[in-house]
């Protein structure tokens, strides 16, 4: 009596993206806690749907619409803001300024509009075409360009103001 | 210019900022994934937490968190973004916190509005809470977690107490508590027991490690009574709910999800709740001539007239009503009041609070809880301070409309 095949297949899935999936929503909402609710619900919620879901064109980007939808949403869930504070971490925060703290592009990142920052973070770091961040953030292909030339502006700026790039590249 | 080497150093940069651990792992998602496919279908609002806490205390703390449990937000409200004069109309009080308790939540009201019933936490644990006219107190512990699910006329509270991660139905009244039994054998109660006027109580229970409902069992405790019945239904029955004239709200489910809304008596006659076609649904609460619960695809409020079988759907995107009372009024999965198809939000107090409303009494006493949103800057803050982040700051609340 083994799981049925499509069970298997979900967590198959969830295996190979967990950790894409949960930098993506790190990046997102630049909070560990929120990182991880956002991660969870878009699991759950993925489960609830698979069959359908798997069936889609682009799981990916199905999968991208849900995270993003979660993070936008986040301030909507009722019971995750009541119950918050009931979390100890079980991994002690490092005295100091936080993760993103020492991270100018994080810092970057955080100061982008929400929409902004999804467009940003779906296409450069998800690496989904134009067209499979426009389907998951629900808007325009053009939309989606713009938002992209925009913050890709905004982030030379901000980081240009508050770090010095080597010819390397972005410094972490 | 914006140019291929600044796409390609911010692909770099996203790549290399250190990003914490989580907390998820692979092994407890699916669990925890099946959960909220039960709840999304069977459980109301506040159970989400209860389920978490009954049933998942060996997973990782991080899956207790009933975020997930909780019904998917809606992507907008279902109608009226700006307060009806219905909502208007409606007068808030702050409840107190009872002696010892720092946080609650009004989770249930009897229909006559006298007393109200809810929830503090502690850590991962509930602590229950009566209100009697207003004033609180917080009812005593007899387990590592009593929550207290739904209180009748006769003040009688109904709920769940949980000893080394065992569920157990109880009903206090008269300053005691009374165990409901299970029937023989190894039984996991859920979602949360649900009480009528004359003290008779439901719930389902399903063999202890299963979940998603296989092998569910709908039993009935009449009044005064610790001996459970099982409930003649159909195979898949679950009941959420018990009118006053023993009428029982629930629905059939297959596979673990919702199929068929149901009314059943105690004899097992059932009476159909309409569903559109292709769709599928089950209710949540009943309440006179009144029941309440969901259809899916998307999730919509359902209201069936009992009566003259007639549905009304208020749309929205997993969001069910959650409970119901004479009139008809019912509160959905996102804290709404939905009264003749039309959702609103209760007062707050202005600011940045946000009031979410969980149940609705025959005389229009809305009962629920205040949360104090944080902004975006306030968060930032208490994360860089490090540690434990602390709750939103929030209260439970009624409202008379």
């Amino acid at each position: 009596m083994g799981k049925p095949e499509w069970e298997r297949e979900y967590v198959e899935y969830v295996s190979g993206r967990l950790p894409r999936l949960h930098r993506a929503a790190y990046l997102l909402c630049a909070d560990t806690f929120q990182a991880d609710d956002i991660v969870q619900a878009t699991l759950a919620s993925l489960y609830l749907g698979w069959r359908r879901a798997v069936r889609a064109d682009n799981l990916d980007a199905y999968v991208h619409r849900i995270l993003v939808r979660r993070y936008l949403d986040e301030r909507r869930r009722p019971w995750a803001r009541v119950l918050l504070g009931d979390r100890v971490p079980e991994t002690p925060i490092e005295a100091g300024p936080g993760y993103e703290e020492r991270d100018s592009l994080m810092t970057a990142l955080r100061a982008l509009p929400k929409g902004q920052r999804a467009v940003i973070v779906l296409r450069y770091f998800s690496d989904l075409s134009v067209e499979a961040t426009a389907e998951a953030l629900g808007c325009s292909a053009g939309n989606v360009k713009s938002q992209c030339s925009r913050g890709l502006t905004a982030l030379r700026v901000t980081l240009g103001e508050t770090t010095t790039l080597g010819g390397t590249g972005w410094q972490a | 210019m914006a140019g291929v080497s600044d796409e390609r150093r911010l692909r770099e940069g996203l790549e290399a900022i250190a990003v914490p651990a989580t907390r998820i792992r692979v092994e407890a998602v699916l669990p925890a994934a099946r959960k909220q496919r039960f709840r999304r279908n069977a459980a109301r609002t506040a159970a989400g937490a209860a389920l978490a806490v009954g049933v998942l205390v060996a997973v990782p703390a991080v899956l207790l968190r009933p975020s997930a449990a909780t019904p998917l937000p809606a992507q907008r409200p279902s109608s009226s973004p700006s307060p009806s004069p219905a909502a208007v109309a409606c007068r808030m009080t702050k409840l107190p916190f009872p002696e010892g308790l720092d946080n609650a939540v009004a989770e249930g009201v009897d229909p006559t509005g006298r007393y109200v019933v809810g929830n503090g936490t502690e850590g991962q644990d509930f602590r229950p809470v009566l209100w009697t006219g207003g004033r609180a107190v917080a009812l005593p512990l007899n387990a590592d977690s009593v929550q207290a699910t739904a209180v009748n006329a006769a003040g009688v509270v109904v709920g769940l107490a949980t000893r080394d991660n065992r569920d157990t139905v109880f009903r206090f009244a008269g300053g005691r508590y009374t165990e409901l039994k299970l029937p023989k054998g190894r039984w996991h109660p859920y979602p949360e027991p649900a009480i009528n006027a004359a003290g008779d109580v439901v719930i389902n229970a399903e063999p202890q490690g299963n979940s998603g409902g296989e092998g569910v069992i709908a039993l009935l405790w009449p009044a005064g009574s610790t001996d459970a019945v099982r409930l003649p239904l159909p195979e898949g029955a679950h009941v959420v709910d018990i009118l006053d004239d023993g009428r029982m709200a629930g629905g059939i489910y297959q596979d673990g999800s919702a199929h068929t809304p149901y009314v059943w008596d105690r004899q097992g006659r059932g009476q159909k709740l309409r569903v559109p076609s292709g769709h599928t649904g089950t209710a949540y609460a009943i309440s006179g001539d009144w029941v309440t619960g969901g259809i899916w695809e998307p999730g919509s409020a359902a209201l069936w007239n009992l009566r003259t079988g007639d549905l009304t759907q208020t749309k929205g995107d997993q969001n069910p009503g959650m409970s119901v009372n004479a009139s008809g009024w019912l509160t959905d999965g996102e804290g709404q009041v939905i009264r003749n198809g039309k959702a609103t939000r209760m007062p707050s107090g202005g600011g940045r609070k946000v009031a979410y409303a969980n149940d609705i009494s025959d005389t229009g006493l809305v009962v629920g809880h205040v949360v104090d949103e944080r902004t975006d800057a306030e968060g930032q803050e208490l994360r860089d301070a490090g540690g434990t982040i602390p709750k939103a700051p929030q209260f439970p609340a009624t409202w008379q409309c």
